[in-house]
């Protein structure tokens, strides 16, 4: 067991460095509506792991990790809960509301694939080439392509 | 509407919530975090307490001097019900080691492992524990002599109550602890062919 102020030094230092990553990783894993739950669900899991760091890797190396395997936590309890409710209700009432920013941003973003998906949130997020590549492992190249290629289907989708 | 317009719409909705600094994120996910212990405690505390209320008002029904069938009844329920209360107590306790920091892997096989173990609980407590409490009450209600047609409401009550339970068994496998599996189970999967 650490001592509780050793445990909190580490995680101040943690977010310190990595709190832009955080909201990153909620944008880029959770619907507009549960990012903040993303957040605090990693940071929670964050702070009890914490007991259990035994500098065995870095610290860095740790919240990633924790921060991973949060987020697949996250998703299948979601995918969970909406698997019910869509038995529940299989033909949902949708009602008509003027598409605002982070709708459209949803609705582009749910249809690209994966990878597209990722480049396109840390495109908004403004991280540079050297920093998406080093966070998805595509060089820099194929992100240009990529992007120019997101602003093509951006443009045929929503202009006009 | 351009990219890059949605990109500075973003920018400003982001910017309409700043982030904090990380002393005033640690104390409060410090604050959360003990407010989430507390409420696990109470929910604990509040399940025992409640199941140790039902078994004392069992243990009050015993009679030493009453018909052997009533009281061979009440001993089957008492203990199938203190079976199934230190069962799930025992589960959630054990189902709140989390270790996150894991590689991926080895972390959802931990998943499965959790959810396996929620799932033979339910069928155990289904199967072996509420079944034969059914079976329990009905010798004990049996034992006290009542008149016929009130022994048929009885067999008829308990008839609906282990229906009840056991749809209800079945509705949380399917939309709760089986869709998890699944996808773990797929997940899985996808690693044992990327290693092979």
């Amino acid at each position: 067991m650490i001592d509780p102020r050793e445990k909190e030094r580490l995680f101040e230092k943690a977010i310190a460095k990595n709190n832009h990553w955080l909201g990153v990783i909620a944008r880029n894993n959770a619907p507009i509506d549960d990012w903040e739950d993303l957040e605090q669900e990693i940071l929670i899991a964050f702070w009890k792991s914490l007991d259990s760091y035994g500098e065995r890797s870095s610290l860095e190396t740790f919240f990633f990790s924790v921060a991973k395997n949060t987020v697949k936590k996250f998703i299948d309890k979601n995918n969970k809960t909406k698997k019910r409710d869509e038995a529940v209700d299989p033909n949902p009432v949708f009602v008509e509301q003027d598409p605002d920013v982070l709708s459209i941003l949803e609705e582009f973003a749910g249809m690209l694939g994966e990878l597209d998906r990722q480049v396109f949130k840390m495109y908004l997020d403004c991280l540079s080439y050297a920093e998406m590549s080093a966070a998805l492992g595509v060089d820099e190249v194929n992100l240009r392509k990529r992007i120019s290629r997101i602003k093509e289907q951006f443009k045929a989708r929503y202009r006009g | 509407m351009e990219l890059e317009e949605l990109k500075a719409l973003y920018q400003q909705a982001k910017a309409a919530h700043p982030r904090k600094d990380p002393h005033a994120i640690m104390l409060e996910t410090k604050r959360k975090a003990e407010e989430r212990e507390r409420d696990f405690k109470r929910q604990q505390r509040t399940q025992i307490l409640c199941g140790l209320f039902c078994l004392v008002c069992m243990a009050t029904w015993y009679r030493r001097e009453g018909p052997l069938l009533a009281n061979a009844g009440l001993i089957l329920m008492f203990l199938c019900l203190a079976a199934m209360l230190a069962g799930s107590i025992i589960l959630k306790y054990r189902l709140r080691e989390s270790h996150p920091w894991l590689p991926e892997e080895e972390f959802l096989a931990e998943q499965r492992k959790k959810i396996a173990a929620r799932i033979a609980l339910l069928r155990r407590n289904v199967r072996w524990f509420f079944i034969p409490s059914m079976l329990g009450f009905l010798a004990w209600q049996a034992g006290l002599s009542h008149s016929a047609q009130m022994v048929a409401a009885l067999v008829v009550a308990a008839g609906l109550a282990s229906a009840g339970t056991f749809w209800f068994y079945r509705w949380k496998l399917r939309t709760d602890l089986l869709p998890i599996l699944e996808d773990i189970d797929r997940e899985l999967e996808s690693f044992r062919n990327k290693s092979k």
